[in-house]
């Protein structure tokens, strides 16, 4: 059995902090937003235990960037930059998942300790990482203290526009959760990805 | 000179401005510009100084200024009775005789100006509870933003019926603005479509904003503060869905003569996407939310459930098929 050392230790801190920070996130979230519907906790503690964990999260992300910025672990999200090569290796992923799977095919990509990611995986990470979670971050942050950042919430639309996009990735990173546990579990070994990111060895 | 000025007040008619008083009155309690462009001044001194009797003016004792005060709460109530009860009965009116604001301290009557226009109640509020925003900083998220946009009286005065009040601003949201007065009638409730127009009509190119206050619906209920205890200060009295404050929408503009005019509006303008950009400037988490984003989020769970659950079975599925297959 072949161990590859897949998850060093500063992406597994940051991962399952971020992991625990969002199921506060969205707990406290959907405490602050019906809390009509559930009372679950207070809504004033909800707010103040969103707005932490929120902070405490901002700052993970840069356990998260630092690190891919700081080391050639970067490579795992562009192991090669031809562009036609990555779009047909993630149609490859999404035929497999779609088809192939089914069929009991082998899972067309093979990770290795700089090429972690499928080419599908790696397109959505950094879409969410990016692109998304920023956003997050920014919205979260306006919506924490509207007068002391009244400027930038008059340039995003209002108050009501960066409430509605805060939802709006609230909603997608609720859905994306399961989604990301389920593709998790499909590893060649069982448990195998699950227990990478605890001891930071995949077996193949 | 004051022989002078007894004999015009005696003559004087009852609405004029009275300038045989302001000859010796005007100064610190009395300016005459300012109590000419005040609420009151078409009333003229009399108006509400009738009791004085010119044979004795001035009295041989007078009164301290705050025995006055206390005395002039009486001339108010001729006038506005249901407000007289309503702050007779609150925790200002309990505790007047021990320094509580009476009438004049918060509205000064020689430059009165309608209290439902400006910022000047709440600053007037701040002035004697200067504490008043540390205070609240200490449980309260969001402080600077309440207080901007909830009336005190919407939280301290508890019994109130709160409703939203939307007004025109300025690009920046900061200062109010003279609205679309002419083009407003009084009638059929206004729907998001014509919230949207009065807004192109009102500013093109986005530079003018309508911003919501949670105020009290009416000037008693404004006048009934309870004790500090008693404040509201649970959040989901707001902060839920069906909130009562957000039952009744008005959107008001202040017209050329300064007086505030009321319209209603429906409530579904404060939770409708398709307001999301006329009633950019308010906003209450969980209180106005728009239904369609519960709707979004209830579809996307039940996907993101679904989804993998639906991708497992097919595999196990799929899976013994084709170990069936095997076996033959």
């Amino acid at each position: 059995m072949a161990k590859i050392y897949i998850n060093p230790l500063p992406v597994r801190i940051w991962h399952w902090i971020n992991a625990a920070g969002f199921v506060v996130l969205i707990v406290t979230g959907l405490a602050i937003r019906y809390a009509d519907l559930l009372q679950l906790i207070s809504f004033a503690t909800a707010v103040r235990v969103h707005n932490t964990v929120g902070f405490v999260l901002l700052a993970n992300y840069f356990i998260w960037l630092g690190f891919y910025l700081f080391t050639d672990k970067i490579t795992v999200y562009h192991p090669e930059l031809d562009p036609r090569k990555y779009f047909r290796h993630s149609l490859r992923q999404m035929l497999y998942y779609g088809y192939g799977i089914f069929r009991g095919e082998p899972n067309p990509h093979h990770p290795s300790a700089y090429r972690k990611f499928n080419s599908l995986q790696s397109l959505t990470y950094q879409i969410v990482m990016i692109l998304l979670l920023p956003i997050q971050f920014y919205t979260g942050l306006l919506l924490w203290d509207l007068e002391r950042f009244r400027g930038s919430i008059e340039l995003f639309g209002g108050v009501r526009v960066v409430a509605t996009v805060h939802v709006l990735l609230f909603i997608f990173f609720t859905a994306f959760i399961f989604g990301h546990v389920y593709l998790a579990s499909l590893s060649a070994k069982p448990f195998a990805h699950f227990k990478a990111m605890i001891t930071g060895y995949e077996e193949t | 000179m004051r022989v002078l000025a007894l004999l015009l007040l005696a003559v004087a008619p009852a609405a004029a401005a009275n300038p045989e008083c302001l000859a010796c009155h005007a100064g610190q309690h009395v300016k005459p510009e300012l109590f000419a462009a005040s609420v009151h001044g078409p009333l003229g001194c009399t108006g509400c100084h009738a009791s004085v009797d010119l044979k004795k003016h001035p009295p041989a004792s007078r009164k301290t200024g705050r025995e006055y005060t206390l005395a002039a709460v009486e001339a108010c109530k001729s006038c506005h009775q249901p407000i007289h009860e309503a702050y007779i009965a609150s925790a200002h009116g309990k505790a007047r005789e021990s320094g509580a604001p009476v009438c004049s301290d918060c509205h000064k009557p020689h430059e009165v100006t309608r209290a439902s226009v400006g910022t000047r109640l709440k600053e007037t509020c701040l002035a004697c509870h200067s504490g008043a925003v540390e205070a609240h900083d200490k449980w309260l998220p969001n402080t600077r933003r309440h207080l901007a946009v909830v009336a005190c009286a919407a939280c301290h005065a508890p019994a109130a019926k709160r409703k939203v009040d939307l007004r025109f601003y300025d690009a920046a949201g900061r200062n109010e603005v003279v609205g679309p007065h002419g083009e407003l009638q009084p009638g059929k409730p206004l729907d998001e479509k014509a919230l949207w127009a009065l807004l192109r009509s009102a500013g093109a190119g986005g530079k003018v904003r309508l911003v919501g206050r949670v105020e009290v619906t009416s000037a008693d209920q404004a006048h009934a503060m309870a004790d500090r205890g008693q404040a509201l200060k649970e959040c989901t009295t707001c902060h839920r869905k069906g909130a009562e404050a957000f039952q009744t929408v008005t959107l008001s503009v202040v017209g050329p003569d300064g007086r505030r005019v009321y319209y209603d509006a429906q409530k579904e303008v404060l939770s409708s996407p398709f307001s999301v950009d006329s009633v950019r400037g308010f906003y209450v988490v969980g209180g106005t939310r728009m239904g369609a984003l519960d709707l979004l989020l209830l579809v996307a769970l039940a996907a993101g459930i679904a989804a993998p659950l639906g991708h497992l079975l097919l595999r196990r599925l799929l899976r013994r098929k084709d170990h069936g297959k095997d076996l033959h």
